[in-house]
């Protein structure tokens, strides 16, 4: 009997982690294409063995102060400039989004607003690759999901491991 | 003492190792009566069991992180398809073996564990090649959800307890990266884990009076009191040694702490006599003396470093050789009560 029950559940979970990676896959390939400029955080040599501390430049400067203090997360609206690079517009308010924005997820603490993933894994030896990367690129879908895909150097360009 | 022993009758007298050690001191029985009934207490064979169990843990063991290795060294070199279906592959093989075997026998348990922690691999995994990152208490959620069902079912402490440890992981990293707490409210973490943990200990020593055998294994209660203690002593001796800080979080935990630590004595003092147990929980309260008497010397004899080495030294042999007297003297009652 208690075998029968484990095997129960079981298949809710084989369902449940197929369902992640198909979701996943779902932004991987329809999602839009944007980048976001990555500054250095300090310390820079925060490389710890695989992945490497993301800070992005977006979250520099932002009007933090126009949202309410005990707001612990949102969304902000960001838009591509000509490089394809994302600018921050406003923070979100439920309003209709204008063509060609897109929402970025974010959380805050104090003044500090952080954008997740703030980390980037790679195979241990490969953070020679990554070092001098520059720009995150993620992909956004329509319903407020974005996945990091990789990192991309100055001029743009997706950086590959040979 | 003679007419006392009459009273009994040869059922309520143990058959132990010390029984027959006296008989056999006495002349009451030969040395070969001595051998046979000891081997009879306790066979020969009784340590290759033992023995058989923990290779057997220790294989489950290395060959899991053998899994965990091979995928951490030939990171880029598989594809993200092969990664995430391999491991699924390997869940379901544990899954069928568990089943083959039934979850009545140790094999089975131990593949249902298995795959319990290949469901946290595959998490792992999933974040890193999709870059989830960051917010590991997901990672943690999840895998503690996943896995509460297999547990509940699987009638195995080792389960139960891999389960705590995921839980106890998931409490702590989304205290810190998704509830935000301000610093008045950081504490409370304490207070959660008490709970989880104490909790946990409750249930397990109901089912274990209620005839629930698997529940029965002495280690158990040991760990969780070991856990539970430990949570219930940090933010006694934060309070006690920077009461200036003592916010209200940390006095909540701390006053339960406290209660944690007087119900832990009543229960392994009188209601279920336990030597491990209530050793465990009286070292706890002599850390927590120790650390006020500490506090009290180092306020009185502000920067005379010569005279607060001293007390110190000799507040903890005071302080930890009457807390030994205490126990022996409890040890020696529970040993006249078992063999009067």
């Amino acid at each position: 009997m208690r075998t029968k029950i484990m095997l129960i559940f079981s298949v809710f979970i084989f369902a449940a982690l197929n369902y992640g990676i198909y979701e996943k896959e779902q932004i991987k390939a329809n999602g839009e294409v944007l980048l976001l400029k990555l500054v250095p955080r300090d310390p820079r040599s925060l490389m710890q063995g695989d992945y490497m501390q993301l800070a992005y430049a977006i979250t520099r400067n932002l009007p933090v102060k126009t949202i309410d203090s005990q707001q612990k997360r949102g969304y902000m609206v960001i838009r591509s400039d000509e490089n394809n690079v994302a600018e921050f517009v406003r923070f979100y308010q439920d309003e209709k989004l204008a063509a060609g924005e897109k929402l970025l997820h974010f959380h805050k603490q104090y003044s500090s607003v952080r954008i997740v993933p703030d980390s980037f894994f790679f195979q241990e030896g490969h953070a020679k690759y990554y070092q001098n990367a520059k720009y995150g690129i993620f992909k956004f879908d329509d319903s407020k999901n974005h996945l990091l895909v990789g990192l991309a150097d100055e001029n743009r360009r997706a950086i590959v491991v040979p | 003492m003679d007419t006392k022993q009459q009273s009994y009758t040869l059922e309520q007298i143990p058959a132990n190792r010390r029984l027959i050690e006296v008989l056999y001191a006495n002349g009451k029985i030969t040395s070969e009566a001595k051998k046979y009934a000891l081997n009879l207490l306790y066979p020969h064979k009784q340590w290759g069991l033992w023995v058989s169990r923990l290779m057997l843990i220790i294989g489950t063991t290395l060959m899991l992180s053998g899994i965990i290795y091979f995928f951490a060294f030939n990171w880029s070199k598989i594809t993200p398809v092969i990664k995430l279906s391999s491991i699924q592959i390997a869940i379901f093989a544990c899954l069928i073996a568990a089943y083959l075997y039934s979850l009545q026998r140790l094999s089975g348990q131990v593949l249902l564990l298995c795959a319990s922690v290949l469901v946290g691999v595959f998490m792992a995994v999933f974040g890193q090649i999709y870059q989830t990152g960051a917010d590991a208490y997901q990672l943690f959620m999840m895998w503690s959800l996943f896995t509460l069902g297999w547990t509940i079912i699987s009638n195995f402490s080792a389960q139960w307890i891999f389960w705590l440890v995921i839980t106890n992981t998931f409490l702590v990293l989304w205290w810190d990266q998704a509830a935000l707490p301000s610093r008045e409210m950081k504490s409370m973490i304490f207070t959660y884990m008490m709970l989880v943990n104490g909790i946990a200990l409750a249930l397990r020593e109901y089912f274990a009076l209620k005839g629930y055998e698997w529940l029965q294994e002495q280690w158990t209660r040991v760990l969780l009191i070991f856990a539970s203690l430990l949570i219930m002593l940090i933010p006694i001796i934060m309070i006690i040694s920077e009461p200036s800080r003592g916010t209200e979080s940390r006095l909540i935990s701390s006053l339960l702490g406290l209660a944690g630590h007087i119900a832990a004595y009543i229960v392994y003092r009188h209601k279920l006599l336990d030597m491990w147990a209530l050793a465990t929980t009286i070292l706890s309260a002599c850390i927590i003396l120790e650390v006020a008497a500490f506090k009290v010397i180092i306020e009185v004899f502000d920067n005379e470093e010569l005279v607060i080495f001293f007390l110190t030294g000799v507040m903890t042999l005071a302080i930890f050789t009457s807390a030994i007297i205490y126990l022996r003297k409890i040890a020696t009652h529970i040993e006249v009560a078992d063999h009067v």
